[in-house]
């Protein structure tokens, strides 16, 4: 007995323990909410006396005298050439504005999320921050003082360049605009230009969604080995589901105003049944050959070998998958709509935002840069596409001039802007909500169950899912 | 004549076929790592040929310099540092920890025992956030000290209860010999006790430095400047959906980080098993 009572001890100081620890999480953060202000120096010091050497001193002195020195930090991820081009313009900016020193920190997008949750939960965030457009509403939901709301700030950093409607649509939120958009991008249909000439195939012209399992049906005519379309469980969910409910029923997946479904048990029946019918025929490529590559399509030596006529991906993204089959010769296809579709499902978004931390001490400065990122021309040239098409005109501008704007990333932005779909950003892309559709789109792929009892089953958890908003 | 192939203490050339093909087969990866760091893209995921088309060490050249600001000599020189002094901390922190619970009495020592074991049961990723919080408030992050601190108070309950366990092993009365000899209790835990707890100490040691060393949430999560990256995030610098990974350089600098994993291996292997056979049979 005395046993079970000290170990009930033991149980309970670590319930205790945990708690404290839980209860200061919240604090730090409601703590520098009100550091705004620009008074407080002390946590940049030991920053900038560190990354001091790096500089020229001679003009770190000479600017001194008229301004505090002010360390920003700058998170993004990306590869090398994203992080080569970006780290110029900071050096660049640097030379301009000498008492000005960013700190970058890049690195994978693997744990970036992660990361950047702990960071934003703790207030300890970077002051400029490259944001994933799917995070950002559960970010905006859970506390809308993470970020600055650039229009308050329309005197340091000018908006102009922007489209103003592709502006709000991307990065504003209820009126305010917590993120700019870093480029225009969206879904793509990359195909194999000669084979698909070879076989027969025309994605120039608008297609529905049952010719594109009848060209399946043409490429296995073809060649037995190959298939006409190479899918994971992302693409499943991005590229067929989600667009062909909202074309079937005129709405999003899960309608963020009504927090309901948008959409019937019969129409999402309709949906799984007709990706059901692309395996069937060998449309798509077997679930089971492509799901260990997960977001990596490219790397599958059928992809490579160019046993897979086409692919979904994004504009950002189409240049890789065309690099990484050099053998073949690639053109962007419009993209599947379905007779009589009450909308077109796809639409232009970007591929991530630019934030500023709300609880940043050198707000007016990291809007200075992100305005130098977004407005210049030295820095548009020094960017060029490696976040996709620029979205301001003085991006584009110099783009244009310098031939960057071409290729297959250029003709998906010019195709992605021929469709006027509604954008879904907000509940539908949510983590749990993607989770959800991925399975029931996955279970389809490998014949797991039937349409109609997946459908219920999946219809169940997005119920139990919306009743806890 | 045949026979006498099965006698003990005589292997037949045939255990070494088994071993060696046994071998081949687990340090395939490695090998075939190797060679791909000759190849292009196309040729690792194209072709199922083991050797490349041609040698060459530009990918080695290339991979090294990250990006000409930083090169891998800086990834290196952190992940030694952290590595070294993490693993320094954790062996001599957990030892002395050890050594007062398995030889000493002291109040409440059945209590903060059963602590210790508690905080053992806990998921790292339930710690993550509450630890962030403390350091942050202590203003720690972007530096190694959370992973020094941690290690040198001895947050490692698995190896404070290895060691407890490999000292109740060791015989009481060696210890009260040497303090019939006029020994100290440090001097018993330097002289005696030390160098009978070496090879469960060198397992600990090891066990630390191959996790340290290939940690990559904790220091993710610490450490934000790139110039104080370790091996394991500067090896996820260049991989992004978004662009054209050139994969031979990530290869080339993936092997050249294996290398003292694997020489430390070799180097250490007596003591990695004696380690784990030893500490296992006592304890």
């Amino acid at each position: 007995m005395k046993k079970k009572q000290i170990t009930a001890l033991f149980l309970a100081c670590t319930m205790a323990f945990t708690a404290i620890g839980c209860g200061s999480q919240g604090s730090p953060d409601d703590g520098t909410s009100g550091q705004t202000t620009l008074t407080d120096e002390k946590k940049p010091a030991p920053e900038t006396k560190e990354s001091a050497p790096s500089k020229d001193s001679a003009t770190a002195t000479d600017t001194d005298a008229s301004h505090d020195p002010v360390t920003l930090r700058f998170m993004w991820w990306g590869g090398d050439e994203r992080a080569e081009a970006t780290l110029s313009v900071i050096d660049e900016f640097e030379s301009l504005y000498p008492w000005i020193t960013i700190e970058a920190e890049y690195g994978s997008d693997d744990g970036y999320q992660e990361k950047l949750t702990t960071q934003l939960v703790s207030g300890s965030a970077a002051d400029i921050i490259q944001m994933g457009t799917g995070w950002m509403p559960g970010y905006v939901a859970s506390n809308p003082d993470y970020f600055v709301d650039f229009k308050e700030h329309a005197d340091t950093i000018d908006l102009s360049g922007f489209e103003a409607s592709f502006l709000e649509n991307n990065g504003g939120f209820n009126g305010h605009q917590y993120g700019l958009p870093t480029g225009i991008s969206g879904h793509a249909f990359l195909y194999n230009a000669n084979l698909a000439e070879t076989i027969g195939l025309d994605f120039d012209r608008q297609y529905t969604w049952d010719d594109l399992l009848a060209m399946g049906e043409k490429v296995k005519a073809y060649d037995d080995s190959m298939n006409l379309l190479t899918m994971g469980a992302l693409e499943l969910n991005t590229m067929i589901l989600r667009p062909y409910l909202t074309q079937l029923t005129g709405n999003k997946v899960l309608v963020d105003e009504t927090k309901t479904l948008g959409f019937e048990e019969a129409d999402l029946v309709n949906v799984l049944t007709y990706i059901k019918n692309l395996y069937d025929n060998g449309t798509i490529a077997p679930i089971s050959n492509v799901i260990s590559y997960g977001t990596d399509l490219i790397t599958d030596p059928n992809w490579i070998n160019q046993k897979y006529v086409s692919l979904f991906s994004y504009s950002s993204t189409v240049g890789a998958a065309e690099a990484a089959c050099p053998e073949g010769t690639f053109s962007i296809g419009r993209l599947p709509v379905l007779n009589g579709a009450k909308n077109d499902g796809w639409y232009g978004n970007c591929p991530q935002y630019m934030c500023v931390y709300g609880h940043s001490e050198h707000i007016e400065e990291a809007l200075m840069f992100l305005d130098y990122f977004y407005n210049d021309e030295k820095a548009a040239e020094l960017l060029k596409t490696v976040r996709s098409v620029p979205p301001t005109s003085t991006g584009q501008k110099v783009c244009e001039e310098l031939g960057l704007l071409q290729g297959v990333a250029k003709d998906s932005v010019d195709v992605l802007q021929t469709y006027g779909g509604i954008n879904d950003l907000g509940l539908t892309t949510e983590e749990e909500v993607t989770a959800i559709l991925e399975d029931a789109a996955v279970q389809v792929a490998y014949g797991q169950d039937t349409p109609e009892n997946i459908a219920k089953n999946t219809i169940a958890l997005l119920e139990a899912y919306i009743s806890e908003k | 004549m045949r026979k006498k192939y099965f006698r003990r203490g005589h292997v037949s050339i045939w255990t070494y076929v088994i071993v060696i093909a046994i071998g081949v087969v687990m340090m395939y990866p490695i090998i075939w790592m190797f060679f791909a760091t000759f190849k292009t893209n196309a040729e690792i995921f194209g072709s199922v040929k083991l050797l490349p088309e041609k040698f060459s060490l530009q990918s080695y050249i290339d991979g090294w310099n990250v990006n000409g600001r930083i090169t891998y000599a800086a990834f290196f020189a952190n992940s030694f540092k952290l590595t070294l002094i993490t693993t320094f901390l954790t062996v001599a922190a957990c030892a002395i920890v050890a050594y007062g619970f398995a030889r000493f009495k002291f109040p409440c020592k059945k209590i903060l025992f059963g602590i210790l074991i508690t905080t053992m049961m806990l998921p790292d990723s339930i710690l993550l956030i509450p630890k962030y919080s403390l350091y942050h408030s202590m203003n720690l992050l972007d530096s190694y000290a959370p992973f020094y601190l941690q290690a040198g108070l001895a947050c490692y309950p698995f190896f404070v209860f290895m060691l407890i366990q490999f000292i109740r092993g060791l015989p009481r009365e060696l210890d009260e010999s040497a303090y019939i000899d006029g020994c100290s209790e440090i001097g018993v835990f330097v002289r005696i006790l030390a160098p009978l707890m070496k090879p469960a100490l060198f397992s600990a040691g090891l066990f630390q430095f191959m996790w340290t060393y290939n940690d990559y949430t904790n220091v993710l999560i610490y450490v934000n400047s790139v110039k104080k990256y370790t091996l394991s995030l500067a090896l996820r610098l260049s991989l992004d959906a978004e662009s054209v990974i050139q994969w031979n350089k990530v290869m080339a600098m993936s092997f050249l980080s294996l290398i003292p994993l694997i020489i430390l291996f070799f180097a250490a292997q007596k003591y990695f098993v004696e380690g784990i056979a030893t500490s296992g049979l006592k304890g």
